[in-house]
């Protein structure tokens, strides 16, 4: 030790980013060793978080689903029934001037020919078609609306701009039912809403509660790293790397549960699907899937530093 | 116009919430490169003394200044960096057992973010000094007590710091080991860093004839400067 001491800190060969960059590459190496060093508590953690972001977010899913596919149905067309002397040209201009409208998806036109021959296919009524004189069917613009008219009100509101036409007699809407699907669906997204935030809650639980164990067995670890000059960040990198590798994997291992237990329904839904005339496709979509992954991430990471940053504070050297 | 003083206290005061004065009314003055004993029967107030210096308590009154910095006022946040400056040896030695005695030493290095290379330099430096470098792959339960303390004086001693603070360093020692650790502080002192040793082992004090500080009740009773 030839060199005097001094108050100064030694200087760096590397910079100061390179040091920070090296004490954050040591802080994940630490934090995988805990990993492999203990990975059953780590498994449970990430079983943990995983059923947790699952359970609300597969009934999210499924309510979202049913509600798509039952909306889409023909319960949720608008049937304008036109004038009788509404036909041919005259159909096609005002089925486009409604398809510029942002609510509406697509308009399918049916001229008053067609809606005669549909009735004719479907009625068996042939014979009796054929002693009419002229065509008493109107031509008929069964709109559809876009997905983002979900409510009863704006739906409605839709059909009453649409009957306000000249050129049309008559708009049907299946009132009822739509009204009961609607209300249905909000009911239920709101319930797994709700049911995504207490679990949420219960990830960060579960997170603190792992945390504050893992605190309390390095405690005299902490002490001594705060004894030589560790500051409460250096103390706490390793623990939030952690934090956000268990959130990731826990968050990636909820969505292939979700997956999972939508293969295993999946059957059961095409059955009930057939019964209303509809696809109930039961899918995880990768930004389902990836946002999942970043809500579990940052709930970690989120209660690690909460948590931490209290326990941190009572340890002392 | 005299040197500023490495550490100076001014009516320095401690008193732990619901009890009475852990330390009263203390004026000291310690100068760059001193050793200094300070002394006292148990409670008399010298490991409080040792942990306001490092800024492991805080003064309830008075002012301490570590060379002419004000530390009553130095937020938490700036505490690991003062700390990284200083060299704190504790009677139970304070060693990590899930790590050998090279990764003990070095821990104070990676906390400054040094690469490697640099690590193993120093350390192998400090082991050197305190004459472990053949056990620095040991584990510091495999190790006598003084190794032991040795391992925590190279610890201490190995991010260079300017002042050394030891609380009964040599309490858990028979008398040739305390002889051998406090020869180690000497060294230490002949090259510049001030120490600052809190001991009740008086035989030793009179061994190392050094200014010596008398606490008692938390108050500074005497002081005694060599010729």
């Amino acid at each position: 030790m030839k060199h005097l001491p001094s108050l100064h800190l030694p200087r760096f060969s590397r910079t100061a980013f390179n040091a920070w960059l090296h004490q954050h590459r040591q802080a994940l190496q630490t934090a995988i060793g805990h990993i492999l060093a203990s990975p059953l508590g780590t498994l449970l953690t990430v079983l943990a978080i995983a059923i947790a972001l699952a359970l609300p977010n597969a009934l999210f899913l499924t309510i979202d689903t049913l509600g798509t596919a039952l909306g889409n149905q023909n319960a949720r067309q608008i049937s304008a029934f036109m004038k009788l002397s509404v036909d041919g040209r005259e159909l096609h201009t005002i089925a486009a001037e409604l398809e510029k409208d942002p609510l509406i998806e697509r308009v399918e036109v049916i001229g008053r020919q067609e809606s005669l021959q549909r009735f004719r296919d479907s009625s068996g009524m042939e014979d009796l078609l054929d002693l009419l004189p002229t065509n008493p069917l109107p031509a008929v613009l069964i709109i559809h609306p876009r997905e983002t008219v979900d409510e009863m009100d704006s739906l409605e509101r839709l059909a009453m701009k649409i009957e306000a036409r000249t050129t049309v007699e008559q708009v049907v809407l299946d009132r009822e039912w739509m009204g009961t699907l609607f209300s249905t669906v909000a009911a239920f997204k709101r319930f797994s809403l709700l049911m995504t935030l207490l679990f949420a809650l219960l990830v960060g639980l579960v997170i603190h509660n792992g945390l504050r164990i893992d605190v309390l067995e390095h405690r005299h670890e902490i002490e001594v790293i705060k004894l030589v000059g560790g500051s409460d960040h250096y103390i706490q990198r390793p623990f939030h790397y952690h934090a956000v590798i268990v959130g990731a994997a826990g968050g990636l291992l909820a969505a292939l549960f979700i997956a999972l237990l939508f293969a295993i329904l999946q059957p059961r839904f095409d059955e009930l699907g057939a019964a209303y005339g509809v696809e109930l496709p039961l899918r995880v979509g990768a930004g389902f899937a990836l946002t999942l992954v970043l809500l579990a991430t940052i709930l970690s990471l989120l209660s690690s530093r909460i948590t931490l940053g209290a326990l941190l504070k009572r340890i002392q050297p | 116009m005299s040197r500023t003083p490495i550490i100076e206290c001014r009516h320095l005061g401690k008193r732990y919430p619901g009890s009475q004065e852990a330390l009263l009314d203390i004026n000291l003055r310690i100068e760059r490169g001193e050793m200094v004993f300070l002394t006292g029967h148990s409670g008399a107030g010298k490991s409080t003394l040792l942990k306001l210096i490092a800024m492991i308590e805080r003064p309830t009154r008075g002012s301490l200044r570590i060379n002419g910095h004000e530390m009553t006022r130095l937020p938490d946040i700036g505490i690991p960096r003062y700390r990284q400056k200083l060299g704190i040896i504790f009677q139970d030695h304070r060693l990590l057992t899930d790590r050998n005695v090279y990764e003990n030493v070095a821990l104070p290095l990676r906390i400054t973010g040094l690469d490697e290379k640099t690590i193993a330099r120093r350390v192998r430096a400090a082991l050197d000094k305190v004459g472990l470098l053949k056990r620095e792959l040991s584990n510091p339960q495999a190790l006598s007590a003084g190794q032991q303390q040795r391992v925590g004086i190279a610890r201490a001693v190995v991010n260079r710091p300017a002042i050394l603070l030891a609380d009964e360093p040599t309490g858990n020692l028979d008398p040739d080991l305390s002889t051998e650790i406090m020869k180690l502080f000497v060294d230490f002192n002949e090259v510049g860093v001030t120490v600052l040793i809190a001991t009740h082992d008086y035989s030793l004090i009179e061994q190392f004839t050094r200014r010596t500080i008398m606490l008692d009740k938390g108050q500074l009773k005497a002081e005694y400067v060599p010729a």
